[in-house]
């Protein structure tokens, strides 16, 4: 069954600036700060890239030790968020034992990659949920490949800008475009009425 | 703001301070967007749609089990801990020192301040300064006076690093194991840091272990008051949703899920002098004097059913044996049998016939 998790927004932003600078002049509670507000959010970063959770887990502990010993030569990082999406990512990419990832020549991953047919099944619709317009989406966007499901992730979740989103995954801006727009066009194909009938879902949303 | 006039729905879709403002909503963005609506009133569906739209993305991610995110914290804490020379030491019992308590803290490192290391020269230190921070290289346990009157012995391989000049609370981050006697002043609260637990003394004598290998930080209480709760919520109500805890009870904190867990101490300590437990004799007394009795010695309350036990009555000397013998007694005598439930002794049984 899919879970339909509504928009929360954060009630405030850490100063993740200062936790960082905090951080890299060795203090340990703004490390462990750090851990805990980006944790939630790497982790279901990870997860949309990867099926292999134990790889995401791996990572995002190697991604934070790296953290701290390399923590002196962190003070020039501009931006924390992007520095540790944009190192996820790469450790995902590195790690051959990802069985989500399918390389193109180029060592990226590839357009073309789809997700697993078991994911797709796992989308369940309930007609009885007035959200079910909600769940048909995320089905939908479920379906997409997995750099197009990443891309509106990076996007509309985790606040990411266009450009950052072509630093992290490493393709141009323009990329980034099509890429969206390819998943608009076919979400449009598998959802015949949307997004008018969404509109109807969404008034619902708080 | 007529670049609005002919945008369309993948246009909206991809303006950063459009996603911006759906997201994260302010007056200020507020009236911005109903101008850009009002002025291009044919396009106003559209905005609302593009909206919905990015209000339904945004809501796009895997679901990921919290327990996942605990692992991974629990995981970094250890191999973090692996790679540190920190020796760690242990358990020595100072229970000889009055109005003092020992802290055990493997993991609390987590909390140290940054500051540098001064090397421990004196035995003794009065601080005159902001913040400090103290380590013991040597092999003896060395006592710091703080500039309140209260002290710290501080162990082998420890570092300890305090704030005394705040006028409202006195605050110690340790690491490693240390024992504090600390001088009662209600106006400035002693806060004790440790692994994801706060201490906050009332002017008392208590116990903490946060050992790295465990999965859990104990608080036990021999004397006063002291309140116990979470560092990871922050603010006034993280200190309501705390738990106080009196003489011979003990609160384990759980650091997977955050709860804090109320329950009587392993062995309750006679907290009456040794004169006065020798008064307590009883000879064919009711049972509500008897545990009134073993609430007075030991400061642990005992709930039962005061109408199902009206007519038993015993005879009992209450100086020998411990409050679990005594209570396995009692329940011997009596028939009934006792548990512990959030720091209280509570007996239950089917009374006496008389």
């Amino acid at each position: 069954m899919t879970s339909v998790t509504l928009l929360q927004l954060p009630a405030m932003r850490l100063d993740e600036q200062h936790f960082w600078s905090e951080m890299c002049q060795g203090n340990t509670a703004a490390f462990e700060k750090l851990y805990s507000y980006f944790a939630t959010d790497l982790f279901r970063y990870g997860y949309r890239i990867s099926t292999d959770h134990d790889l995401v887990q791996d990572s995002i502990q190697d991604l934070f030790l790296n953290l701290w010993n390399k923590r002196t030569v962190l003070k020039e990082v501009d931006s924390p968020r992007f520095y540790l999406y944009r190192s996820l990512r790469n450790k995902l990419i590195r790690s051959f034992e990802s069985n989500r990832f399918v390389f193109s020549n180029d060592g990226e991953l590839s357009d073309q990659q789809m997700p697993y047919v078991a994911d797709i099944e796992s989308c369940w619709i309930s007609d009885e949920d007035h959200r079910v317009q909600l769940e048909k989406l995320h089905c939908a966007l479920k379906k997409l490949p997995i750099r197009q499901q990443e891309a509106i992730q990076l996007r509309y979740y985790h606040d990411f800008s266009a450009e950052q989103i072509a630093q992290i995954m490493n393709i141009n801006q323009q990329s980034v475009r099509n890429l969206q727009n390819r998943a608009m066009q076919q979400l449009r194909s598998e959802l015949p009425f949307f997004p008018v009938s969404l509109l109807s879902v969404a008034i619902l949303i708080p | 703001m007529d670049r609005y006039a002919n945008y369309s729905l993948q246009d909206f879709l991809q303006d950063e301070s459009f996603i911006r403002w759906v997201k994260y909503p302010d007056p200020e963005s507020d009236q911005y967007w109903q101008f850009v609506k009002d002025q291009h009133f044919s396009n106003s569906d559209l905005i609302d749609k593009a909206a919905a739209m990015i209000k339904a993305l945004a809501g796009f991610y895997p679901q990921v089990p919290d327990c996942e995110i605990q692992k991974g914290h629990q995981a970094i804490l250890e191999r973090l801990e692996k790679s540190t020379v920190f020796p760690l030491k242990r358990l020595i019992n100072y229970t000889g020192i009055a109005a003092s308590f020992l802290i055990l803290s493997a993991i609390s490192l987590w909390f140290f301040k940054p500051s540098v290391k001064l090397p421990f020269s004196q035995t003794v230190i009065s601080d005159g300064f902001d913040s400090k921070t103290l380590s013991n290289e040597t092999q003896e346990p060395k006592l710091i006076t703080l500039s309140d009157g209260s002290t710290i012995i501080l162990s082998h391989g420890s570092e300890i690093s305090y704030e005394m000049e705040n006028s409202a609370r006195r605050e110690v981050y340790l690491s490693g194991e240390a024992t504090f006697s600390v001088v009662k002043n209600a106006e400035r609260p002693f806060y004790v840091y440790t692994n994801g637990l706060t201490t906050k003394v009332l002017g008392t004598r208590f116990k903490v272990s946060a050992y790295k290998h465990t999965d859990n930080v104990k608080v036990e209480v021999s004397a006063g008051r002291v309140r116990v709760y979470s560092s990871s919520t922050e603010g006034d109500h993280a200190e309501k949703q705390g738990i106080v805890l009196t003489p011979n009870q003990k609160a384990v904190y759980t650091k997977k899920d955050f709860q804090i867990t109320r329950t009587v101490v392993p062995k309750p300590v006679v907290l009456v002098s040794a004169t006065q437990l020798k008064s307590y004799i009883y000879t064919d007394t009711p049972l509500s004097q008897i545990f009134e009795g073993l609430e007075q010695i030991y400061g642990i309350k005992v709930i039962y059913d005061k109408e199902k036990f009206k007519d038993c009555k015993l005879n009992m000397v209450l100086s020998d044996e411990s409050l679990f013998e005594k209570l396995e007694l009692i329940g011997k005598v009596v028939e009934g049998r006792y548990n512990l439930i959030d720091g209280q002794v509570v007996f239950i049984g089917d009374g006496c016939s008389e």
